[in-house]
């Protein structure tokens, strides 16, 4: 679009002639160069300084390819100089180069100047500016391409954002004729649609262009909602040509399809990695993974990238690519189908999972053919034929005897080898054979009825002990009812050989017939709970308790007395291990003699337990009574004679039969001294043996210790005269008490003081004295004697120990003393000690427990 | 009490059953040296039957050990005697535990005199236990 302007200067100015006239307003309006034969330019007019953005001067002298923009080609310009050199004149449209570099176009027509021969000598080339043109041109080249697409199409300038063009599409949205974009803006499309456009507002579009252009990138395409809440995309494409302003081509697109089909395979993206199950979709060609789902991922261990480097042989190691390519080539062929198959899935550090592979071949018309690969975990449908899988492994190697058949028509679906070896059947042809033929209806039905349970659903499994007369083997038979997946149910029996074991419970059985036929009631309980393990057939009786009632029960449910602080408080050095077993006496609750014996066994383990065997001894104690009879008897028997003999050497003595000559009268002394010895070692006989027999009753009563202490030595006071030795109370004689057997207690202190005195040196003092703290009262009897030889300390309270033997002589002793005493302080529950230098004294000490209550009384 | 300083005039009488002869030997003197006892005595059950059915004892002092029957068994039978029935009774023994003791109480006697005994003390330990029980 070529502008003609007028010359302002041309209108002012006189028109000095025509042809100045003429040739003033040709070069107005036409651009003139002159060159010679060489190209060399001679001279221009202003127009064509103008236009090539040089001055006149620049270009005299320059050759007119400083012109040149190279981007025609060389046959263009040597047709020109062949149409030139040839005289004639050459027309054409030339692109040159402006001074700044950008271009121009101008339509040319060159005249070539010839010489007299009919060289050219000059050549004059007169040109007009069709740039604008040319422009038009190629925008409207462009813009008319765009009338035949469905796509809604604008142009416009963005610069101005004046619209240059809109296509029908765009027209009609607009609902505009074509003439009626000139003029218009970008912002007046919006007025006209039905719902604005986001990117035709002010800002938006600034924006956006300026983002584009600080990017330095041409275009942008985005996805918008549009008219009838359908998807479009739209596109924003700066073009740049090179000789002219800048403008912008828009095109609208609906995606609506794509839209919907993209969020299909979103959704459908989505729905397969939320199935467990694994999908992978592969090409048929290289066999390469196109897809994989999550659960894939997660099963394979590898990521989604790494998994589309695999092919599905890399993946299961039981294919190689040539067997794979076997399996898949059918299904090639068919143009479609399905193939399934099970397989293991390995995994690093795991066991094999079972996987069920479904292979689906997908050929659709213009898509890419594909195959969709399904891997199921099945090891939880298939537990149950896997377990059987197991057992059939197992057992074939095994001696239990596994069978399988159909409940109906009772037909073998399966025999291990240990089953067929027992039946006499052979691996290829025992599924022939029926349960009902090899059974008679007596075993079949005994069969059946054991498996009742199992039928009938009311248990999962039967367990029953037979015994196999042929062989004469015991076995345990479990029966169940096998219901895998979409299948019939089938029963799964097993034949375990238990005779060991029968042989074992039968120990156990034996040994616990034994147990029952002993005459101790045996009870066994858990030392931690006190809850019984077992219990002897005496022990129930004893109890009253049936057969399995003292399951769940307790040591403490035998009696409502029981205190279980008291009990694990006698049990502690049992616990402890300070003692192997604890052995007492006591009486039952009918008053019979039992013997009690406790033993931890296998402490430290978790079948540590009591083992209490209680025992009753009125068969001992009636021996024990007829010994102590015996003793008794004996004693009454010596002491009958005794009786004698004392009596009359002591009438004799008293001189009550006439007087004794004085030479016999140290005889009869000796004779009534020993006699006197005699009689006290049978009453110290008999005294032990009441104890150790427990025929020692105590009468326990509560003693004022001092005043008792006080009594004993006046009692003791003349015997400790005869040695010359002095009896003292010492200490305070505050009320203090104790529970004691006066008579008893007074035969230890009596033994104790006339030890005292008689070990004590003539003149020599005995004390005797208490004291208490917490509930504990201390007596003691302290000499001045000569002491316990070291060698005698250990075994002083034994039966008939005396530190020293010659001492029966002296003191007439008749070693059952201490032992006696002892015997007394612990039936009372206290404990009596020495502690004794030779030379210097002995002190004899015994504890008791402090009568507290009466201590605490007023004195009366 | 004034009863005791008649008794010297009218001795006690002593019904004795032992079968050791050296015992009542013992005894004998001794109860004859402190005065004022009058001793009758026996070695068998039988005799001692027919001695208590003659004779106004005043006092049994039996042996608890006899050969052919036990002292207490021996009292039992005296108490079915008329002239025995409410006559104290003393045992001589030397089975002196506490459940023996038990068994002489019930059976009926008023007192104990343990074996061996001191023949000097012997009458003095018999009028006691007699005063006593009275």
């Amino acid at each position: 679009m070529t502008k003609i302007e007028p010359n302002k200067d041309a209108r002012t100015k006189d028109q000095p002639a025509l042809t100045n006239l003429i040739e003033n307003a040709v070069n107005q309006h036409v651009i003139v160069c002159v060159t010679d034969a060489t190209g060399k330019i001679l001279s221009v007019n202003d127009k064509f300084a103008e236009i090539s953005g040089y001055t006149i001067d620049d270009l005299c002298g320059k050759n007119q390819q400083i012109l040149s923009s190279g981007l025609h080609p060389k046959a263009l310009f040597d047709e020109m100089m062949q149409t030139i050199s040839n005289g004639q004149i050459w027309s054409g449209e030339i692109r040159n180069r402006h001074k700044d570099g950008s271009l121009y176009w101008l339509k040319s027509t060159i005249i070539p100047e010839l010489d007299k021969t009919g060289k050219p000598i000059k050549f004059v080339s007169v040109s007009t500016d069709i740039t604008d043109i040319k422009a038009a041109q190629e925008a409207l080249h462009v813009a008319k391409s765009f009338d035949l697409i469905n796509d809604e199409v604008y142009m416009f300038r963005p610069s101005s954002f004046a619209l240059m063009y809109l296509n029908p599409r765009a027209l009609e949205q607009a609902g505009w004729q074509a003439g009626e974009v000139t003029g218009k803006t970008i912002w007046d499309l919006n007025e006209s649609f039905e719902v604005r456009h986001e990117m035709f507002e002010h800002d938006n579009l600034k924006r956006e262009l300026k983002k584009l252009k600080s990017e330095n990138r041409s275009h942008f395409i985005y996805q918008f909602k549009g008219r009838g809440a359908k998807w479009y995309e739209g596109k924003f494409q700066i073009v740049k040509p090179e000789f002219q302003e800048e403008y912008v081509i828009v095109s609208f697109w609906e995606i609506t399809k794509q839209v919907f089909a993209e969020n299909q395979a979103h959704q459908l993206a989505l729905t397969l990695n939320h199935i467990h199950h694994e999908v992978y979709i592969f090409r048929p060609k290289d066999l390469k993974f196109m897809y994989v789902n999550r659960a894939a991922m997660l099963n394979s261990g590898l990521s989604e990238a790494e998994l589309l480097k695999l092919t599905p042989i890399d993946l299961n190691p039981d294919f190689t690519e040539e067997t794979f390519r076997d399996m898949l080539q059918p299904l090639i062929d068919q143009g479609k189908g399905t193939l399934a198959f099970e397989s293991l899935r390995r995994e690093k550090n795991r066991p094999p999972v079972p996987v069920e592979v479904t292979l689906d071949y997908i050929n659709l018309h213009n898509e890419q053919p594909r195959f969709i690969a399904v891997v199921k975990d099945i090891s939880e449908r298939n537990a149950a034929e896997r377990e059987i899988n197991q057992f059939k492994h197992g057992f074939d190697l095994g001696q239990n005897q596994i069978y399988m058949f159909w409940p109906e028509t009772l037909r073998l679906i399966y025999a291990n080898k240990a089953a067929l070896a027992a039946s006499d059947l052979d691996a290829d042809t025992y599924k022939k054979f029926t349960t009902r033929k090899r059974l008679s209806k007596r075993q079949l039905d005994r069969f059946l009825a054991r498996a009742r349970p199992v039928t009938t659903g009311e248990q999962n499994i039967a367990v029953t002990k037979v015994f196999d007369k042929r062989t004469s083997r015991n076995f345990e038979e479990t029966i169940q009812l096998i219901k895998p997946e979409g299948d019939k149910p089938r029963f799964f029996v097993i034949y375990r050989d238990i005779t060991d074991h029968v042989a074992a419970d039968r120990q156990v059985l034996l040994l616990k017939a034994s147990l029952d036929m002993m005459n101790a009631s045996v009870q066994m309980y858990r030392p931690d709970t006190l809850e019984f393990i077992y219990m002897n057939r005496v022990a129930r009786e004893l109890l009253g308790w049936k057969e399995d009632e003292w399951r769940n029960k307790k040591v403490g449910d035998i009696s409502p007395l029981f205190d279980e602080k008291r009990y694990r408080r006698h049990i502690a050095p049992l616990m402890a291990g300070d003692v192997n077993s604890i052995v007492y006496e006591t009486l039952d609750e009918h008053g019979n003699p039992i013997e009690v014996t406790e033993q931890l066994q296998d402490a430290e383990t978790v079948d540590a337990r009591i083992v209490a065997v209680v025992r009753d001894i009125s068969d001992r104690k009636e021996v024990e009574k007829k010994k102590s009879e015996f003793v008794s008897t004996v004693s009454h028997e010596l002491r009958t004679p005794l009786t004698a003999i004392k009596g009359a050497l002591g009438l004799i003595q008293a001189g009550l039969l006439g007087d004794v000559p004085e030479k016999i009268q140290p005889m009869i002394h000796l004779a009534h001294r020993n006699s006197e010895t005699l009689g006290r070692l049978i009453d110290d006989i008999l005294d032990f043996e009441k104890i150790t027999s427990g025929n020692m009753a105590l009468n326990f009563e509560p003693l004022n210790i001092a005043d008792f202490l006080v009594d004993i030595i006046n009692l003791n006071q003349p015997y400790a005269r005869q040695y010359d030795v002095s009896m003292a109370f010492v200490g305070t004689k505050e009320p203090c008490y104790m529970l004691a057997d006066a008579l008893r207690m007074q035969q230890v202190l009596s033994n104790l003081l006339s030890n005292a005195a008689k070990f004590s040196n003539k003149g020599g003092a005995v004390e005797v004295g208490f004291n208490h703290s917490d509930g504990i009262v201390r007596i003691f009897v302290r000499d001045q004697g000569c002491g316990i030889p070291d060698r005698a300390k250990a075994t002083i309270f034994d039966r008939f120990t005396q530190a020293d033997s010659s001492d029966v002589r002296k003191t007439g002793g008749t070693g059952l003393g201490l032992s006696i005493a002892k015997e007394i302080i612990e039936r009372h529950g206290g404990n009596i000690w020495f502690e004794s230098t030779q030379g210097k004294g002995t002190t004899f000490y015994f504890e008791l427990v402090q009568d507290v209550h009466a201590s605490a009384e007023p004195v009366s | 009490m004034a009863k005791d300083v008649e008794k010297p005039k009218c001795p006690m009488i002593v019904l004795h059953v032992e079968d050791d002869a050296d015992i009542q030997e013992i005894t004998k003197i001794a109860l004859e040296m402190a005065g004022g006892f009058e001793l009758h005595q026996c070695f068998t059950r039988q005799e001692a039957i027919e001695m208590a059915s003659s004779l106004k004892a005043d006092l049994l002092l039996l042996d608890v050990m006899l050969r052919t029957t036990s002292g207490t068994d021996l009292l039992r039978e005296l108490r079915n005697l008329p002239t025995c029935a409410s006559v104290p009774a003393i045992f001589m023994t030397a089975r002196t535990r506490p459940e023996e003791q038990a068994e002489y109480i019930s059976a009926g006697a008023v007192g104990l005199i343990e074996k061996p005994f001191d023949p000097l003390r012997l009458a003095t330990q018999i009028k006691s236990i007699v005063d006593a029980s009275v």
